[in-house]
């Protein structure tokens, strides 16, 4: 078993990853192994018991692409709202999580930006089209810095995959330009989250292009953090790839 | 119509990027100048521009044009950045062009996307390196000691020429909505993060206003 390809996995965010997923898949195909670190275990426990509803348990939360650009900005929103929510979180737990007071920084920085894009969203939205997602972290531990930035990571990857893949269904001029206002800063995010996880390295930006997922990607991946259970009515039936091929 | 809409795009991106991609590969190869500890970053930063260039211009060229020749270019901006020329003593130069370059990039890209919206190819392509740019220059921009993001319509330290880069990006207002103004808006940064939060386009003529400069 030694010569397997093997993957490692200490945090349960990771395997709500899409890369994660396909990573696994790719081993169990050649006999690889996944390897759960206890940390992933421990991590997990929190679940047990009188802990939050599981993710895609709640009531339905339907997002119908018939309805165009607006159907875009929810979709959005809906990624905003969790972003936001998360970080606010990791904010309230600084005191026990390990972060240096540079990374608290850019904490603080990163939740005043996705509460501000979620704000946004709510007010474009208005009370007709606006609605409240739950978000739930299973694996995440708030306590644990690798925890919080692995988390972190893969939010603000998935943002800038869900954006760059979005984008080809937005008819208004204005709004695929607000929309790019938005994805740059959340790959500025992703980068300086990168950076702190594997400081000075190759990892801020792992490819040339980004990758460009197509929305029903991107919701199944956020449905691992969301307690609504998360539909897309009448999703595009089209969808053109961007340069990795992978949405 | 849309057909040269592209090419028009794609050649300019394809300029910006012979920019980026000179200028990181010179700077790779000049004995002295970046230090070790900095040689991984640029290296991926000097791979993924090569990459953008050769794949701008295969994109021109299945479109049935002719990409544009490489210019050759100033890295001193026609003497603004005197005596600069990849010298060991250098770097500060280096890095700060590099953020220069990178946010610029970013802006440039953005005033674009619009642009595409009827050419899905182009605009899922265009937006696939517009976010890597914008993580190469937050990158640039933490190895500086800045954050990662354009804080209101600041240059930081780099010399006052390259203020075009930064004009507008102060802007609170989007979509008709005053960022700063919404209810939890006070609570979460205010004005200020309400800049942060949002990158701004540039367009074409203010991209080349900003690069000719550059251009020998």
């Amino acid at each position: 078993m030694s010569d397997r390809p093997t993957l490692v996995i200490g945090d349960g965010g990771l395997l709500t990853s899409l890369r994660t997923r396909r990573e696994m898949l790719r081993l169990m195909a050649v006999g690889g192994v996944a390897v759960f670190l206890p940390s992933m275990l421990t991590a997990c426990s929190d679940d047990n018991g009188v802990g939050p509803a599981a993710p895609g348990t709640g009531a339905p939360l339907t997002i119908d692409f018939a309805r165009g650009d607006i159907a875009i900005l929810q979709f959005a929103y809906a990624l905003e709202q969790l972003e936001a929510d998360f970080y606010i979180r990791v904010v309230n737990a600084f005191s026990g999580a390990g972060l240096s007071a540079a990374e608290q920084a850019i904490m603080v920085d990163l939740r005043n930006h996705e509460v501000l894009h979620r704000e946004l969203f709510k007010a474009a939205l208005g009370t007709a089209n606006g609605f409240t997602l739950t978000p739930t972290y299973p694996g995440v531990s708030f306590s644990n810095r690798l925890s919080i930035l692995q988390a972190a990571r893969g939010f603000e990857d998935l943002g800038v995959a869900a954006y760059n893949g979005a984008a080809q269904y937005i008819s208004d001029p204005g709004t695929l330009t607000l929309a790019g206002k938005i994805v740059s800063v959340e790959a500025r995010h992703a980068s300086a989250i990168r950076d702190l996880i594997a400081p000075n390295s190759t990892g801020f930006a792992p490819n040339a292009f980004d990758d460009v997922f197509r929305p029903s990607v991107v919701a199944s991946a956020a449905q691992g953090f969301i307690t609504e259970r998360l539909t897309l009515a009448n999703g595009p039936s089209t969808f053109v790839q961007g340069p990795n091929n992978n949405g | 119509m849309q057909a040269s809409t592209t090419l028009e795009v794609l050649q300019f991106a394809l300029l910006l990027e012979y920019l980026e991609a000179d200028f990181y590969a010179r700077g790779l190869g000049a004995a002295g100048l970046i230090p070790a500890a900095d040689r991984a970053v640029f290296g991926v930063i000097a791979d993924h521009e090569a990459i953008h260039v050769s794949t701008l211009r295969s994109l021109i060229t299945t479109a049935g044009a002719t990409p544009i020749v490489r210019p050759a270019f100033d890295y001193t901006a026609r003497g603004a950045l005197p005596g600069f020329n990849f010298l060991p003593s250098q770097y500060a130069t280096f890095l700060a062009l590099a953020m220069a370059f990178e946010d610029t990039g970013v802006r440039a890209y953005k005033g674009q996307a619009a642009r595409l919206i009827n050419d899905k190819a182009a605009l899922s392509a265009a937006l696939s390196i517009h976010s890597v740019e914008a993580r190469h220059a937050a990158q640039v921009r933490r190895m500086r000691g800045r954050k990662g993001w354009v804080v209101g319509n600041s240059r930081e330290d780099l010399p006052a020429f390259t203020q075009g880069i930064y004009d507008g990006e102060d802007n609170t207002v989007q979509g008709g909505v005053s960022v700063p103004s919404l209810p939890m808006a006070a609570m979460f940064g205010g004005a200020a993060a309400a800049a942060e939060a949002f990158d701004e386009p540039l367009t074409l003529a203010q991209v080349t206003a900003i690069i000719t400069p550059f251009l020998a």
